[in-house]
């Protein structure tokens, strides 16, 4: 009977200390690092003629490479329908494991020309940050006005 | 011999059970608080508007504030068809204490939706059409962040149309 009970206090030991968070596990070589607060800043600035008009959006992700968005806009009658004009940003944040970040982003703006007419872009790209790294392009929107993105990265301590 | 295998194996899968990842520890729910602040323009013309959402975490928690209002649309056919739009703050949050997440932060998904009446001040030169129907105008923020007791994260976005900046600042707080 002894023995008995000490072959299942022995299992249930056993089995306990393999599924306890200290113990080396055979994956340990492949861990991902921890989640961490990371801050996206992007600044779209576009010209109107003579003005320039910056936009700035700030985001806030978990390295851990979860998908996250952000709507802003408004509805607008263009002739006889009803238009979204604004901003829409998707983005995903994965830790890299030399201690990079890499950011898809992808941003779509449309909004309305001097003469009212809608008007937009859409950018998607892959970026490789380190902390409090930033990186700037230029592109063109469909009616052929250009714009730049100020693509900032850091990590929230 | 059958019937002690039977034992040791079944006292092996209870021990198992009992320590992964997705088993209910007697420990892991906290009461906490969500503040969600939200600002929309700037100077005088600033409107800001808090939000509370008491919750433990593990739980998800809705708050919805606002209307479902009839809008109607002219059809092809001339005839005035009615659909039902919700305007007002829809907020749905979901705080876990998870493993992957550095020391000392909870994992905060959260879903921010502010639809609103476009105010005609704002932006005069937005083309309106008919006036008796209302523009809306919308921001919504879906995302993971991850926060420390008393931590705030904040999300800007900037309207295009009207130039406007909303702001979401968003706070967890733990309970004593």
């Amino acid at each position: 009977m002894r023995k008995h009970i000490g072959l299942i206090l022995g299992s249930a030991l056993m089995a306990l200390a393999f599924a306890a968070p200290g113990f080396t596990q055979a994956v340990s070589s492949t861990a991902k690092p921890k989640a961490l607060p990371v801050k996206v800043q992007v600044v779209l600035m576009r010209g109107e003629g003579e003005r320039k008009i910056n936009s700035p959006y700030s985001v806030i992700a978990s390295s851990a490479g979860e998908a996250s968005s952000l709507r802003i806009g408004t509805e607008v009658l263009v002739g006889t329908t009803l238009q979204q004009i604004g901003t829409q940003i998707d983005y995903t944040v994965t830790a890299t494991d030399d201690g990079r970040f890499k950011l898809m982003l992808s941003l779509k703006g449309q909004f309305l020309s001097p003469e009212g007419l809608p008007r937009g872009f859409t950018s998607t790209n892959t970026f490789t940050f380190r902390d409090g790294e930033s990186t700037k392009f230029t592109g063109s929107d469909d009616g052929g006005g250009a714009f730049t993105l100020d693509v900032t990265l850091t990590v929230v301590k | 011999m059958r019937r002690r295998v039977r034992w040791i194996l079944g006292s092996a899968l209870v021990a198992l059970a009992a320590t992964a990842p997705g088993f209910p520890q007697g420990s892991s729910s906290v009461p906490l608080t969500i503040q969600v602040v939200l600002t929309k323009g700037e100077g005088d013309k600033k409107v800001r508007l808090p939000y509370f959402l008491t919750s433990s975490s593990g739980e998800t928690t809705s708050l919805r504030t606002g209307a479902e209002v009839p809008i109607g649309t002219t059809g092809p056919d001339g005839l005035i068809r009615f659909t039902l739009q919700q305007f007002g703050t829809q907020i749905d949050s979901r705080v876990t204490a998870s493993e992957g997440v550095a020391e000392g932060r909870y994992k905060v998904q959260i879903t921010i939706t502010k639809r609103d009446a476009y105010d005609a001040n704002s932006a005069p030169s937005i083309p309106q059409g008919d006036p008796s129907r209302p523009i809306f105008n919308n921001f919504v923020f879906a995302g993971t962040l991850l926060l420390g007791n008393g931590e705030t994260a904040q999300i800007v976005a900037t309207d295009m149309v009207s130039n406007e900046t909303w702001r979401a600042d968003v706070t967890l707080s733990l309970k004593k």
